[in-house]
């Protein structure tokens, strides 16, 4: 079943429901992009169920502390800062440290979720991947990643064998791991 | 490797890769040789990395809104502005929810029951909030506010404390060689809620103490009580859940029940679902569901009788419900949740009854004027001092 994508006026209709504390506004949000921020925090992570427990967290803690909340801004980026947060914290206790900030890129790129408060210079090396992707292989990696969609049937829906759509995603993610590093570290 | 440093991304990259230069290949070798966690996190980066395409998991996304809705429909919202509501303004004539078989709206105009002593301006007495401190296994303690951000506490023992947002939860991923117990305490005017290793939630009431293992081990379940708790105790046939309080010892068969002893007072045991057994002196009563087990530690008198069990257990969702029952025993339980101090000018006054859903998280001045309307008292407020007057 594919949901589209909320439009940035509906968006916005969300966000002041989210602060008078509508639970229906929530669980609009769990429905439209649980799946993307889980797999934007599995990046990071790289565990199922820790990615999981970290965007629950923080739709909790959106519930909480909705005070907080400016619903003038976006509140899907909003969200998304606390997932990130909780991301580089739970790095922090593995001692780990990311200081090109590769793994928000690595994030972005794999969840199909921008941040546009992130500073130019990440979301021009942000593109600068883009670039490097293979035709078609960006979408089979988006359809099968953040919107969980089986090989056979993004095969069926674009009307290409299943081997091929293998294909195109191994190059994906082939040139993806060769070029985080590569271009991320390069510029 | 020095404790503090942290190891750069870029070169557990480099080392998925194989492309780990030798000065990246030993901080690489410290890193991991430093926990084990470091090495788990290693494993799963390399799977990720090198992955080619897996069938894709489905997040069980209603079953995270259930619990979401869980959540949400147990805790409240903090919002701004402060409410900070003055005396005058209360007495004025706010809209209030008084559930009584149904849902009626009251404009309430015409009853001042609540009167300030002193003329100077009054803060509005809040309801408790979430805060707690835990004290852990090596005598340390760790303060709750209830604003936490979500963190992990570690423990001495090897307990991983998942601690956020008026919550506590113990998770361990190894063993726990030796019995380490935590206390959780919780002020007048606080709540918390505590989920244990087994996966039991307890809602913990103010001005209450609880000590427990920060993982279970041998044949019983066993925490100690002092003050009041509701329990959803996970189910263990071969491992009984007791809690023991200064008066008796519950026993439970897997169940959800309350357990109010507060030192001094007369304890009671509320069963709400399952079965639990209450042990004073080696004999054993067996409760129902909607049965009381109350013990007067002034007469060593203890007996069973049936109640509705929602007024003594629904406190942990919000709601404040009184059959028919004594001022006396009323105001003390808001004098814990309000942290106030309350006086009764007549002695008869503490034998008044009332009958009455509140709200557990209204203004102090709202629970009391909802008193006043049906039962014939004033209430005067002096800073934090109650006192019950006679109203003619």
């Amino acid at each position: 079943m594919k949901k589209p994508q909320p439009s940035p006026e509906e968006l916005k209709a969300i966000g002041l429901r989210i602060k008078q504390g509508d639970k229906e506004a929530f669980h609009f949000l769990y429905r439209h992009y649980f799946d993307s921020l889980q797999e934007y925090a599995m990046r990071y992570v790289y565990d199922y169920q820790d990615a999981q427990d970290i965007v629950q967290d923080a739709f909790l803690s959106l519930w909480v502390n909705t005070d907080q909340y400016d619903p003038s801004r976006n509140i899907v980026t909003y969200l998304l800062v606390i997932v990130k947060n909780a991301c580089i914290n739970h790095l922090r206790n593995l001692k780990i440290r990311d200081s090109h900030r590769d793994k928000i890129v690595e994030a972005m790129l794999f969840s199909n979720l921008e941040d546009p408060e992130t500073d130019p210079e990440l979301q021009k090396r942000l593109r600068e991947v883009l670039k490097t992707l293979p035709e078609k292989g960006h979408h089979i990696l988006l359809e099968h990643i953040v919107r969980r969609k089986k090989i056979s049937v993004i095969a069926e829906e674009m009307g290409i064998a299943e081997s091929t759509v293998k294909t195109h995603l191994k190059r994906t993610l082939k040139t993806l791991r060769e070029n985080l590093l590569f271009i991320l570290i390069g510029i | 490797m020095d404790k503090n440093q942290m190891i750069e991304w870029e070169i557990i990259a480099r080392k998925i890769k194989g492309e780990a230069s030798e000065e990246e290949e030993q901080i690489f070798q410290a890193w991991l040789a430093e926990d084990d966690s470091h090495r788990k996190y290693y494993e799963k980066a390399e799977k990720a990395w090198n992955e080619e395409c897996s069938e894709p998991r489905k997040a069980d996304i209603e079953r995270l809104i259930e619990r979401f809705d869980w959540f949400a429909d147990r805790t409240p919202r903090r919002q701004a502005p402060v409410r900070r509501m003055n005396w005058s303004l209360a007495a004025a004539g706010v809209a209030i929810l008084l559930a009584a078989g149904g849902i009626l709206w009251l404009k309430q105009k015409e009853v001042p029951a609540v009167q300030t002593v002193a003329q100077a301006q009054h803060e509005a007495i809040e309801p408790g909030r979430p805060q707690a401190r835990i004290i852990l296994a090596d005598g340390q303690t760790v303060n709750l506010t209830g604003r936490d951000s979500v963190t992990v506490v570690q423990d001495k023992s090897g307990a991983d404390i998942h601690v956020g947002k008026g919550m506590a939860s113990y998770k361990s991923e190894s063993p726990i060689a030796a019995e380490q117990y935590n206390t959780i305490e919780i002020p007048r005017g606080g709540e918390f809620c505590l989920q244990l290793s087994d996966g039991t939630m307890v809602w913990l009431n103010s001005d209450t103490r609880l000590r427990y293992p920060v993982a279970f081990s041998g044949k019983e379940r066993a925490v100690e009580l002092q003050g009041e708790a509701y329990f959803e105790v996970t189910k263990d046939r071969a491992h009984p859940f007791i809690v023991r309080t200064a008066g008796a010892d519950v026993r439970v068969y897997g169940t959800s029940f309350n357990v109010n002893a507060y030192p001094g007072a007369v304890q009671h045991t509320t069963l709400a679902t399952g079965s639990v057994g209450v042990a004073r002196n080696g004999r054993e009563y067996r409760l129902q569901p909607g049965q009381q087990a109350r013990f007067n530690p002034k007469d060593e008198h203890t007996e069973i009788r049936n109640v509705n069990a929602a007024s003594y257990c629904l406190w942990h969702k919000g709601m404040l419900i009184f059959e028919n029952e004594r001022l006396e025993d009323i105001m003390a339980r808001l004098a814990v949740w309000y942290n106030v101090e309350t006086a009764f000018e007549a002695e008869r006054l503490k034998d008044l009854h009332f009958t009455g859903d509140l709200e557990r998280y209204a203004d102090f001045s709202e629970v009391l004027r909802m008193i006043a309307m049906t039962t014939k008292v004033n209430f005067k407020i002096n800073g934090r001092q109650v006192t019950v007057c006679p109203r003619e």
